[in-house]
């Protein structure tokens, strides 16, 4: 027999959730988060949901039945359907190209004295902004204390995991370089936590691309693997408030499968390395 | 059936003069301008060579040939880099991600050359470039038949594999490029063979990676600095392991 969360799922448990059930829960997420998930994903929400209902040891029917009424429900479907895959250095491409490309180039380009920023606009449980804080200061010392690494995501679960900055063996194992592991964690039994000097390199908030506002004068902005899960109106939207939020100059990453088929009007695609960059034309 | 050549580029142009010369002799050709939209293509073919472009737009073709050797080719069929890259670089460049060979892009095309260049990779006569070697030393048969299928399937490497410090210091050899070694064995531990590789100055350019269940920050400092280039730790998940060690600029990915 299945079990969740260590319980024997009974009869209404497993009473599955109906078609018309499904497409509102995932209406719920797209006007939510803007993530689209298409019919296609159907078992995915129907499995997340069943896992929730372990959780809470409620009946799957009753919690569709309440998720109309309550917000709180609401965000807890919500935040069980959000995707928070991520890795130390994801791809590596984009982390090298930062170092030797990006980086080194809005070093030599920006007054000395201008406060550069660098958002990390899905960055899950914190991977991605703290590749970035390790890269500076492993990189770029002398200049890593005039940067500032925003780092958001419209989860605030995943938020809360990133700010707090403790990771397991297969989370540290997936793409941080031993001499990182040494240099800015420290181990805590069976986890490894970020040391409070790099976790005070990175300023995490809880952000909805869709809703709220965007840092302003980004000089490079990661929106690695997000535009993906919109439906082209949202991308579009969201690339349009990138662009308005980058500093002149300022760069935009995508992830690796996304540059091509998002190129909107107004954007020029560059090679920096081994990744493609977007920089907004007349910006 | 006269055999399948898949031509991989993002130029539209390049794709359309190079179909119409390989066709002209009867070979069959697919042509694919989206790497993106590889995953759909591969699904219904398969090529006896493919011709990858190294410099594309969304995807280079180190990433392009990493997600091809993901759908499964690799085996029989030939990969060859297709690039307008000076001769040496290409060649290295085939090396490092074991491609099977390389075939300049000239402008304007030259059909003949073209051809020659296809029609000695379909028969083997351009001889594969060898595939780097990795050496793999694990008491447990089990890690050592992981460890290798990463190696092999994921970074294009040759392996072998020793149970303990004593075997693998009987097979090492100046031509290996990668040593994967456990810390903790019976016999010689990893520590020990790892400072005995290093005080030979023939295995300078040998990457060293340790994967260990160790979780001790001394001694895993203490072992880097006795020239371990990096350490991995067990229980691993082989997506890790892989992307750690493309990290270190080993084969696919560098």
């Amino acid at each position: 027999m299945r079990r969740v969360a260590g319980r024997p799922l009974s009869l209404a448990d497993r009473a599955e959730l109906s078609v018309a059930q499904v497409a509102q829960i995932r209406e719920l997420l797209r006007r939510s988060t803007g993530v689209d998930l298409g019919a296609d994903k159907d078992y995915l929400v129907r499995s997340r949901l069943e896992r929730l209902a372990g959780r809470s040891s409620r009946p799957l029917a009753e919690l569709a039945q309440e998720l109309g009424s309550s917000r709180a429900l609401q965000q807890r479907v919500v935040e069980a359907l959000l995707n928070h895959e991520t890795s130390f250095f994801r791809d590596w491409h984009p982390f090298q190209a930062l170092r030797e490309h990006v980086l080194p180039q809005l070093f030599a380009s920006a007054p000395p004295a201008r406060q550069l920023t660098l958002w990390s606009a899905a960055c899950a449980t914190g991977q991605e902004p703290y590749s970035l804080a390790m890269l500076l200061a492993e990189h770029f010392p002398a200049e890593a204390d005039r940067v500032r690494i925003v780092a958001s995501d419209v989860s605030a679960e995943a938020i809360a995991r990133a700010k707090a900055g403790s990771f397991n063996q297969t989370e540290i194992n997936r793409g941080l370089p031993s001499r990182c592991l040494l240099r800015f964690f420290q181990r805590r039994g069976l986890r490894w936590e970020a040391a409070p000097e790099l976790r005070a390199r990175v300023e995490f908030r809880r952000l909805n691309l869709l809703r709220d506002p965007y840092p302003s004068s980004v000089d490079v902005l990661l929106l690695r693997n997000v535009l993906l899960y919109f439906d082209d109106a949202t991308a579009e939207a969201v690339l349009e408030r990138a662009s308005a939020a980058l500093a002149p100059g300022g760069a935009l990453l995508l992830g690796g499968a996304e540059a091509c088929r998002t190129l909107p009007p107004g954007w020029e695609l560059e090679r920096a390395g081994q990744v493609s960059l977007l920089r907004a034309r007349g910006r | 059936m006269p055999e399948l050549v898949l031509v991989i580029d993002d130029s539209p142009t390049v794709l359309l003069l190079t179909q119409r010369v390989l066709e002209s002799v009867g070979y069959r050709v697919e042509t694919c301008s989206n790497p993106m939209l590889l995953a759909a293509q591969l699904r219904n073919l398969s090529p006896d060579l493919v011709l990858l472009d190294v410099e594309m737009p969304c995807l280079s073709g180190t990433e392009a040939l990493d997600m091809l050797r993901k759908y499964g080719l690799g085996g029989d069929t030939k990969i060859a880099l297709f690039s307008s890259l000076p001769p040496e670089r290409l060649e290295l460049l085939a090396r490092e991600h074991a491609a099977t060979g390389w075939i300049r892009k000239d402008s304007p095309l030259d059909a003949e050359r073209l051809l020659e260049r296809v029609a000695e990779l379909l028969a083997g006569a351009a001889a594969p470039p060898p595939r780097a070697e990795a050496l793999i030393v694990d008491d447990s048969r089990i890690v050592r038949r992981i460890l290798a299928g990463i190696v092999s399937e994921q970074l294009g490497f040759r392996t072998s594999q020793a149970e303990g410090g004593q075997q693998a210091l009987e097979q090492l050899h100046p031509g290996l490029r990668l040593l994967l070694v456990d810390l903790h064995m019976p016999g010689m531990d990893g520590a020990a063979l790892v400072r005995r590789v290093r005080q030979d100055p023939a295995y300078a350019g040998l990457k060293v990676v340790m994967v260990s269940s160790e979780t001790d920050g001394e001694q895993i400092r203490a072992l880097l600095g006795d020239g371990v280039d990096e350490f991995i730790l067990k229980p691993f998940e082989v997506e890790a392991v892989a992307s750690r060690l493309r990290m270190l600029g080993l084969a696919c990915g560098a």
